[in-house]
């Protein structure tokens, strides 16, 4: 089950040319091209005649011929043109998928059409502001979604699993402190008096204690903003060296996810050195989650359903948003289960 | 999290059974149940995971744990049995 009212990160801007590009979210398969005018469309990646996926097919203009027999379609996904005849069947029509592409990413609106709104796409100027520099990353993730939310909400596995660049055994040290505003579970820990991580010292050019601090945000059920730094002993954050990270996580099947990906700093950001050394370094840092959550979700296909996790103190913010989800998740079915009632009448 | 006032002993109504289950000032909801062999799901048994969640029928909760917003702990509608207690000498449990 996926939350399909909202918005999902499909691909980067410079993915989606004027040639068909393939992709899956949520289990719906999609094709994404981008018309003459620059305008990116998505529509459902099956043609309507007998199946055949359009993205294996061609554009012009505004629209995206089939490949097998030359049925076409508009951005709307309305046929516009059957080559073997002179009439178009009523049927023949694509689902088309509401569109915005911002900051370098694109999204798209899984849901119900009439609730898309525009304005419940978050804040990603930081891919896209001269004031900060930005790193981006994607990768295909080899678990279902949610554990990728578990990962995020709870950094203490930085200790563990990202020895080399960001861990530190003082962080499970530090407790944290979890919020929640509507839909947004906020955990966020401060741990004063520290090292730098050693993915960043080098970097910020730095040595010597500070406080450093992260918190994550979860905008459930798709994105997270990590507010993370270092700053004086003492000091506000806003002073600091900082860091967002942006993450947008997409279901794809109920065991496979795209991490879209960046990290933006608003120190060094001329550096080109620094840029490439953190390139490299949050490379490692992924696959090392890639592969922690692959074995995750491998270890959790034996499990029998009814054995749950056992939580700790430092997964509150997990517990949070998991009912989050399950509420977003369970109005969403009773919607949809009235809809039918409603229909059968 | 509520304010901690000093553990009361309370009695639990199972609503399916009707049978009464004393919880006693220093014993959970979870642990008096488990003695009495009714055996909720649970997990952290430290009112963090929700898996023990259960919905309260009548009573008043005190409500202890992490997880329910206070809206939630407000409207009382359920309760965690692992940390939580109860505010009315009785608490009738969807069990
Ligand atoms: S399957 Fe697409 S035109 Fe025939
Ligand atoms: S068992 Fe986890 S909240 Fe009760
Ligand atoms: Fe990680």
């Amino acid at each position: 089950m996926y939350v399909l009212n909202t918005w999902y990160v499909t691909a980067w801007s410079h993915e989606v040319t004027t040639t068909p590009v393939k992709r899956m979210v949520c289990e719906i398969p999609l094709v994404l091209y981008r018309n003459v005018s620059g305008q990116v469309r998505i529509l459902e990646d099956r043609c309507p005649h007998r199946g055949y996926p359009l993205s294996a097919g061609v554009t012009h203009d505004d629209t995206i011929e089939c490949g097998y027999h030359g049925f076409t379609f508009d951005g709307a996904g309305t046929c516009t043109r059957v080559p073997a005849q002179s009439t178009i069947p009523e049927r023949a029509v694509v689902r088309s998928f509401p569109v915005v592409e911002k900051d370098g990413w694109i999204w798209v609106w899984t849901g119900d059409k009439s609730l898309a709104d525009e304005s419940q796409i978050p804040d990603t100027h930081y891919m896209n502001d001269p004031a900060w520099a930005a790193n981006t990353h994607s990768y295909l993730f080899e678990c279902r979604a949610d554990l990728i939310h578990d990962n995020l909400l709870d950094l203490t596995h930085e200790s563990f699993i990202h020895t080399s660049t960001v861990g530190d055994d003082y962080i499970y040290k530090h407790g944290i402190t979890v919020e929640v505003e509507g839909t947004v579970v906020s955990a966020d820990r401060l741990m004063p008096n520290v090292a730098p991580p050693p993915l960043y010292a080098k970097t910020m050019g730095l040595d010597g204690l500070f406080d450093r601090f992260h918190c994550t945000e979860f905008h459930v059920p798709n994105y997270h903003i990590l507010h993370s730094g270092i700053t004086g002993a003492g000091r506000p954050r806003e002073e600091g060296y900082l860091i967002k990270v942006l993450n947008g996580i997409t279901p794809i099947t109920a065991n496979t996810s795209w991490y879209y990906y960046c990290f933006a700093r608003n120190f060094a950001i001329d550096d080109v050195q620094a840029t490439a050394d953190l390139q490299e370094g949050l490379a490692t840092v992924l696959d090392e989650d890639a592969d922690a959550l692959r074995l995750q979700e491998i270890g959790l296909s034996t499990r029998p359903s009814n054995v749950h996790d056992v939580l700790i103190a430092q997964d509150a913010g997990v517990a949070k948003a998991r009912r989050i989800m399950k509420q977003l998740l369970d109005a969403e079915a009773q919607f949809r289960d009235a809809a039918v009632t409603a229909t059968s009448h | 999290m509520s304010e901690l006032n000093p553990p009361k002993s309370f009695i639990v109504k199972i609503a399916s059974t009707g049978q009464e289950v004393v919880v006693e000032e220093s014993r959970t909801i979870l642990d008096s149940l488990e003695r009495a062999d009714i055996y909720p799901d649970n997990s952290c048994r430290d009112g963090i995971c929700g898996t023990c969640e259960t919905r309260v029928i009548a009573g008043t909760p005190d409500h202890r744990d992490m997880l329910l917003s206070d809206e939630e702990q407000a409207a009382g509608k359920t309760i965690l049995l692992c940390v939580s207690r109860s505010h009315s000498p009785v608490l009738e449990l969807d069990l």
